[in-house]
């Protein structure tokens, strides 16, 4: 679009040198104990008057069974009344004062403007000490929750999250456990009480707080909210074997009217957080699918055009880690995108990758990480991660230096460990017309929407 | 105090080929945000050409004269950056993040696709799949993922709000290479166009390089002639029933409301979120608490820059049928109307607002979004900064006035989006 009158201009023809990177501070955090064995955290930061407490009980993970969604049932049950406010009262305490507060089955935050915090706290602390397990709520909660489960037959998206618990993890793994009508009805309002019991104990719990707010202000507000919740002594948190599947193999399950077919490779591994293997392993995945030029990315969108997007996902976990590749392309490309996906997979195993490929992200890796410690929430999370891994005091601080240590030798063998070629699981949800495409990588399993196994499609 | 935390210093002067520049200088953290917002969005484009302003969004990351296709990208990879972009009926977005020292490559970056574009054949060809792939992934796939495009079109007749922001799938397979070099050279110019740089930066420094890439661009023959045809007000109820891959029924209603920032817009928003912000909010409390007849409720006014539309919607229980929803949806607005609220629920929206605009100041990119807004479609960068002092002039009464006045059968279009009878 050159017009005429444009001057030429040499400066354009080469991209301008950056200027020396200014220094990367650190927020510190400072952290104590209360009597009753809670850790408190606080990473201050007083650019605007707000403040957010974010509670994590480290109660590790355990099977549902026969009724799975009871941790999240509970979690919700935390705020639909306490000892002090029915539910009504509490939302609307909260509402007023322009704050927001939500509860898990492992915890929960608050945050509000620092003017009404303490208050905000408080409700809180109510709800995390002294919930009421009202059963007109827990009903109401009940119904919403098989509404949910309903609607999941429409979302491709909720669908492959059920299809792919069922399918990479073994069967006796919390992880693998899908929430059904079955479940839900067979959860009473005993069974939220007693694992709030189980769960809910000061001496396992993390209160991390972050903003405008000092350590007097937290030490004061924390021993007035949270001093009389007394010890219920150590729970034993169960283990979970790692896992590893051997054989490929291809799942479907049909949504009608669909006009793409959502594609998911992946599988269980053993890969806990902050292995020795992390920053490489990160690296090699970052390569494949974990940033704008991928090879995933520009080969399935920016040359082929099949999609919106594609990314893969190596993720850590302490019980049971996973890969997953994830894609959404028009049905008529399903066979050639999961070639496509098998192939990238497979070149990064048997290739080693160019220096300059390395470079590009350690770059993305780095700049991401520079980007992410200027949110205090990532802070407030690295703080807890030194205490929950017992990581080195200056583990995060020397995190630039880990990642530009690596080398090509290093991906590659991070790719023959992580990547495989035998043991995938091929996972699609969309038109049942794309079925005869996915057979030309092997039987097709079928599934329903809660990723239970059928012998034929409707 | 809030009032302090809440102002935002900057400075701003045009260059002499009309490009606006809004300056704001944060050093806390080494990080800087170079993003350029073009008045440009779906609202201008040939009715038989839609989606081309979305469509650019894709093709301005193709690379330019001096920075070869699929380069884009890497280079602010390279640099540690990220970049996005973001499309509406009115103005598109562009943005990099960057490390701060790398704020000359960032003007660079934007100068180069503002001078010279690459807008050929090849790109056009990926994008064109792109595009209609996120057509398909966001909107026809999704459950529910059309109500604004069906809802808007029953609403808008004459006006361009009626077509979709990405566009009709036919117009985007039909448009050709001239199609979209035409609209570049038309509204991708200078002075369309506002450059905000928010972050860590020495202003002298800045405002050198600002001049250096993009003085010499040249003005283009901005603005061009089009007209937008007004939209005459909604005289009478427009119903409708859509059918869809979803389980749970819903109804959406849609009604008209003023512009963005126009003297009611701000009340209309206070009405919006006293009808679904937080669990205590009326809707929330009578569909999905009291009668537990809806899993899920919302009231959202569009940020538009001529008359626009708030998106009420509820999708009920399992059990639930269409005409149960809207029966207490319609009492909920009704009660507003006739009743108001009491001064409780009043200082409660204050208060929401206060957070939400505090929470607003935590992200320098949504700063440089606030800011480009305001100039672009006021030319009164400023107003970004009154924002507060809209809300908190707003009075109880304005509140109930407002939803009397919009809020009304004879302003909406309702739609019951029912589940297909799939067996």
């Amino acid at each position: 679009m050159l017009e005429e009158n444009t001057p030429i201009e040499d400066f354009r023809k080469e991209k301008p040198l950056p200027e020396i990177p200014r220094a990367i501070h650190f927020k510190e955090e400072k952290s104590f104990k209360l009597a009753n064995g809670m850790t408190i955290i606080l990473i201050e930061n007083h650019q605007l008057p707000r403040v957010t407490a974010q509670l994590f009980v480290d109660r590790g993970i355990d099977n549902e069974n026969d009724k799975a969604g009871l941790e999240q049932l509970t979690g919700r049950m935390l705020s639909c009344g306490t000892k002090y406010d029915i539910k009504s009262e509490w939302d609307t305490k909260i509402d007023y004062l322009g704050g927001s507060v939500n509860t898990s089955s492992i915890g929960g935050y608050a945050s509000s403007l620092k003017k009404h915090f303490p208050k905000i706290l408080s409700l809180f602390a109510d709800a995390v000490q002294y919930p009421a397990f009202p059963i007109n709520e827990f009903q109401n909660l009940k119904r919403q929750f098989l509404s949910n489960i309903m609607a999941q037959k429409s979302d491709a998206g909720d669908i492959m999250s059920n299809l792919t618990k069922k399918v990479i993890y073994p069967e006796n793994h919390p992880y693998s456990e899908v929430l059904t009508e079955e479940t839900i009805q067979n959860i009473s309002i005993d069974d939220c009480i007693s694992l709030y019991e189980i769960n809910f104990r000061p001496e396992i719990s993390y209160l991390i707080f972050e903003g405008d707010i000092n350590l007097d202000e937290v030490t004061q507000l924390t021993y007035q909210y949270f001093g009389k919740w007394d010890r219920k002594g150590e729970v034993v948190r169960k283990k979970f074997e790692m896992f590893q599947n051997n054989q490929n193999d291809v799942s479907f399950v049909e949504k009608p009217g669909s006009v793409q077919s959502l594609i998911r490779i992946g599988y269980a591994l053993d890969y806990t957080p902050y292995c020795r293997d992390m920053i490489a392993a990160n690296l090699m995945n970052t390569i494949l699918g974990g940033y704008f030029s991928s090879r995933l990315n520009m080969n399935l969108r920016e040359e082929r055009g099949f999609t919106y997007g594609i990314s893969s996902v190596l993720n850590m976990d302490e019980h049971l880690g996973s890969f997953t590749t994830t894609v959404n392309v028009r049905n008529e490309v399903t066979s050639e995108a999961i070639r496509q996906i098998l192939m990238e997979i497979n070149r990064l195993r048997t290739e080693m990758v160019t220096e300059n490929e390395l470079e590009m992200v350690k770059n993305v890796v780095s700049g991401n990480f520079i980007r992410s410690i200027e949110n205090p929430m990532v802070i407030a999370r690295f703080a807890l991660a030194k205490k929950k891994f017992n990581l080195e005091e200056n583990y995060f601080e020397n995190q630039l230096i880990r990642i530009n240590t690596v080398t090509c030798d290093d991906i590659f063998t991070m790719s023959k460990k992580y990547l495989r070629e035998e043991g995938l699981h091929i996972m699609a949800v969309g038109n049942k017309d794309v079925v005869p495409q996915l057979a030309e990588y092997g039987t097709v399993s079928l599934f329903n929407y809660k990723g239970q196994k059928i012998d034929v499609l409707k | 105090m809030t009032e302090d935390s809440l102002h935002i210093d900057f400075e701003e002067y045009d260059l002499s080929n009309g490009l606006h520049v809004i300056l704001h200088r944060d050093t806390s953290a080494p990080l800087v945000v170079v993003s350029v917002m073009y008045h440009v969005g779906s609202k201008n484009e040939n009715p038989e050409r839609t989606g081309f302003a979305h469509f650019f969004e894709h093709l301005m990351f193709e690379g330019s004269e001096n920075i070869p296709r699929g380069k884009f990208f890497s280079i602010v990879q390279e640099a540690g950056g990220t970049l996005n972009a973001n499309t509406s009926y009115d103005r598109t977005f562009y943005y990099e993040v960057f490390p701060s020292n790398y704020l000359a490559t960032g003007l660079w970056l934007e100068s180069e696709r503002m001078m010279h574009a690459l807008v050929d054949k090849v790109g056009i060809e990926t994008q064109r799949s792109v595009v209609k792939e996120e057509r398909r992934q966001r909107y026809d796939n999704a459950p529910y993922g059309t109500i604004v495009e069906d809802s808007m079109k029953r609403a808008f007749r004459k006006h361009p709000y009626r077509w979709p922001v990405i566009g009709s799938m036919e117009h985007i397979d039909r448009a050709e290479e001239k199609d979209y070099r035409a609209f570049y050279s038309g509204f991708y110019v200078p002075q369309n166009a506002v450059l905000c740089v928010a972050g860590d930066f020495e202003t002298e420094q800045a405002k050198e390089w600002i001049s250096k890439y993009f003085s010499t661009i040249s003005k283009g023959q901005f603005p061009l002639d089009s007209v937008i045809e007004q939209e005459p007000e909604l005289t009478s109820e427009i119903r409708d029933k859509v059918y869809d891959h979803v389980q749970l029924p819903a109804v959406v209603h849609l009604y008209r409301i003023p512009a963005f920032a126009s003297p009611d817009y701000f009340a209309v928003q206070l009405a919006s979120e006293l009808l679904s912000n937080g669990n205590s909010s009326r809707l929330h409390k009578s569909l999905v608490d009291s009668s537990q007849i809806a899993v899920q409720v919302g009231s959202f006014p569009f940020e538009m820059e001529h008359p626009g539309a708030v998106l009420q919607f509820a999708i009920g229980n399992a059990d639930t049928k269409a005409e149960e929803l809207e029966k207490l949806m319609d009492e909920e607005v009704n009660r507003l109307a006739v009743d108001g609220l009491t001064q409780e629920e009043f200082d409660k929206l204050i208060n929401q607002t206060e957070t939400r605009l505090v929470n607003e100041k935590s992200s320098l990119l949504t700063i440089a979004e606030g800011l480009s807004t305001y100039f672009t479609y006021f030319k009164n960068t400023d107003m970004y900064n009154s924002e507060y002092l809209n809300f908190i002039s707003i009075k109880k009464d304005d509140i109930q006035r407002v939803v009397q006045k919009y809020f009304h059968k004879n302003n909406r279009v309702a739609l019951f989006w029912l589940p297909f009878e799939e067996n």
